[in-house]
């Protein structure tokens, strides 16, 4: 805890920061309370999802396995049987058994809707029907589709065993075969998915779900000295305006254009605040910092470092070299060049261009104690450029000619979003999804190892008096404590993940502890934490951060070294020192 | 028509005679939601139709792909993604007559 305390001396008035630790703070403070609050929910999905894994998962992991060793070793490319065993090893998922399924009702956001905003939070039988059928020729076609493909794959990769492998042209003919299954295959199940539409009412379990939240973080308002009832009021607001958020985000044309809930949310606070004012009784639920860090300390569980191999050595100098040397580099131009008065604004834009956007943003606005207007901004530029970024780049790869695998590699590292880099990916191909995809993940990894040396660096460095020496003691006063949850929460999962083994992992901590409990409270958490941020904004404040354009100029500078750089080092890696890795991709 | 004390005409002109006026931050507030609507439900679908857009937002409804979320755990293309890519360095091809793919 810092404490600022004035003493006169002579004409001077000198202003000391000094900070201190109690033992109360386990339960007085927000950092704390973040932490008890994340370590509970990720307890609670460890608890559900570890003895709730796919009935036969080893046996069926085994049996798919074996066939992985055997098709690698008979083909020089990845065979029918190949994908097959891989698709099953997909299905494995903790969050398909019953409980998950509850959960997932119960948590359930604002569904996918297109021209009726109604359809957001309800759907009636008759028009579920409706949407089915009318969506089932397009899944039937589909579906014949990749059957057909199907078999044209099998047989052109009977043709090539018949000739042992040894031929080229055929080898070739039947890798185009598969690709294109596996293409007809993605699309036939993205067209099931359309065909099986239920009707749905949200609105009871949303009203559940508020209530829920606001007794979770309820509880820790008390303890913290604050009033439950007048929580309770406000929140419900605020969760309103989240769903508000959510419902516009599941809008389809918001989704093309990569406009996603924290966009929203703040948008609509600001919209309240700035017009009919937000009311004093939601003031004490706008509790921006609350919501954020605990949504931190569950994101730390979903960064597991293990993840960092996922494509080898290649992926590591595009993701984990070039990355912190754009980020160092951009904030040193925006302190030395652009001179950038706020330098917590300047590493938030920094940490979003290089790292991943919105995610990273948040993780490092947190860590160094950045102002919600700065935060607002960062998420808004990227917001911009993501959507820019994710037409132009596969548009112009396409152009220019240039491989599937390095322009994924390219778009992985640079494109802020993550939705986005999915989108663009697909795009290209799948070869290019599966790098872009794997980079990106990779830079996402490195969110956790940023925002701890952010939070060193600031406590160190940055908030002190120039020249000061700070000792050990003064940085732990003064270190925003959630972030040791946040990357305990990291460690832990890494070290499950990493004793559980890939498969396994994926299907009781990926598809069960995280993506059926962190994934979707941590979205709730930071849409809550964007609502309070727009509730608490003022356009002038925000219009005085922008002052310059200065924080458009640091963007567009850093993201023009980020590009050129990523570039440079994904060629030289997967086509200079690793071209055996992107042959085998 | 005493601009003072008619509201009505007061709350369309700004600061009119210094007058406070009740119904601005309302009239504000739907003008707000209105440019939202217009943006989600003309403006967007519209421009989502454009020559330089159009194929991507196609390839993003087809696909079902969660274009505007912020980490790789809430996309599912990133999951598939990751578990080919994992079983492909564990398993790569390296059959005979190995041709680079």
């Amino acid at each position: 805890m810092a404490e600022n305390t004035a003493s006169s001396g002579g004409d001077a008035q000198v202003v000391t920061d000094r900070a201190t630790t109690k033992l109360s703070d386990l339960w007085k403070k927000e950092d704390y309370w973040a932490i008890w609050l994340g370590f509970l929910m990720l307890i609670a999905g460890m608890f559900i999802y570890f003895n709730n894994a796919p009935a036969g998962m080893e046996e069926k992991i085994q049996k798919a396995n074996a066939v992985l060793a055997a098709e690698s070793a008979r083909a020089p490319f990845k065979t029918v049987a190949w994908h097959q065993a891989v698709d099953a090893k997909k299905k494995l998922k903790a969050t398909g058994s019953s409980i998950g399924k509850k959960i997932k009702t119960f948590t359930s956001k604002p569904s996918g809707w297109s021209s009726n905003p109604i359809n957001a939070l309800y759907l009636g039988e008759e028009a579920a029907a409706a949407k089915s059928e009318k969506a089932k020729p397009k899944a039937d076609a589909a579906k014949a589709a990749e059957a057909a493909a199907l078999t044209e794959a099998k047989a052109a990769e009977a043709l090539a065993a018949s000739a042992g492998f040894a031929d080229p042209a055929l080898n070739t003919q039947a890798v185009a075969a598969i690709d294109d299954w596996r293409a007809a295959h993605k699309k036939a199940s993205s067209a099931a998915k359309k065909a099986k539409v239920s009707p749905y009412n949200r609105i009871p379990t949303l009203i559940g779900l508020a209530i829920f939240l606001a007794v979770f973080f309820g509880i820790g308002m008390k303890v913290m000295g604050r009033s439950f009832g007048r929580f309770l009021v406000g929140f419900l607001f605020v969760f309103f305006i989240a769903v508000l958020a959510y419902a516009a985000s599941s809008n389809s044309t918001m989704k093309s254009y990569g406009i996603g809930y924290a966009a929203w949310a703040i948008l609509f606070g600001l919209i309240v605040s700035n017009t009919v004012g937000t009311p004093k009784w939601v003031m004490p639920a706008v509790q921006t910092e609350y919501y954020i860090k605990t949504g931190l300390v569950l994101l730390g569980a979903e960064i597991l470092f293990g993840k960092i191999l996922s494509i080898g050595i290649p992926g590591i100098f595009v993701a984990w070299v070039v990355t912190p040397i754009v980020l160092v580099s951009t904030y040193l131009f925006g302190q030395k060049i652009v001179k950038v008065p706020s330098k917590t604004l300047n590493i938030t834009i920094s940490a979003d261009m290089s790292v991943c956007g919105v995610s990273a943003a948040i993780a490092t606005a947190a860590a160094c104690r950045a102002k919600k207007e700065e935060l607002t901004l960062a998420v808004g530029l990227s917001l911009v450029f993501t959507s820019i970024m994710m037409i132009v780049m596969p548009a112009f790869i396409k152009a220019v000619g240039m491989p599937e695998v390095l322009g994924g590699a390219w778009m992985g590292g640079t494109i802020d979003a993550t939705g986005a880099v999915a989108a663009a990916g697909a795009f290209l191909g799948e070869r290019a999804l599966y790098v872009a995809a794997t980079v990106k993940m990779i830079q996402n990894v490195l969110i956790g190892v940023i925002a701890f040396c952010v939070a060193v660096y600031w406590c160190a460095r940055v908030d002190c008096v120039p020249g000061q020496k700070v000792p050990p003691s003064e940085i732990w006063h003064r270190f925003p404590k959630f972030v040791l949850g946040f990357i305990g929460a990291s460690i832990i999962f890494s070290l499950l993940y990493g004793t559980f083994g890939k498969d396994v992992g994926y299907a009781v901590i990926e598809q069960g502890a995280i993506g059926g409990m962190s994934k979707i409270f941590r979205g709730w958490f930071f849409c809550l934490a964007f609502v309070s941020i727009g509730l608490a904004t003022n356009f002038r404040e925000l219009k005085e951060h922008f002052r310059g354009g200065k924080p458009l100029i640091l963007y567009v500078c850093g993201q023009s070294l980020n590009l050129m750089l990523t570039l440079l080092m994904a060629y030289i890696m997967f086509y200079k020192v690793f071209p055996e890795i992107t042959a085998g991709i | 028509m005493n601009l003072a004390t008619d509201t009505h005409r007061i709350c369309l002109l700004p600061k009119a005679g210094g007058v406070r006026c009740p119904f601005k931050p309302v009239l504000k507030l739907a003008a707000a939601i209105a440019a939202v609507l217009f943006f989600m439900l003309w403006l967007g679908p519209k421009m989502e139709s454009a020559p330089f857009f159009q194929p991507m937002a196609e390839f993003i409804e087809e696909r079902g792909i969660e274009a505007n979320m912020y980490f790789y755990t809430e996309v599912e293309a990133f999951s598939e993604a990751n578990i080919n890519m994992d079983n492909t360095m564990k398993y790569p091809p390296h059959g005979p007559g190995r041709n680079g793919r």
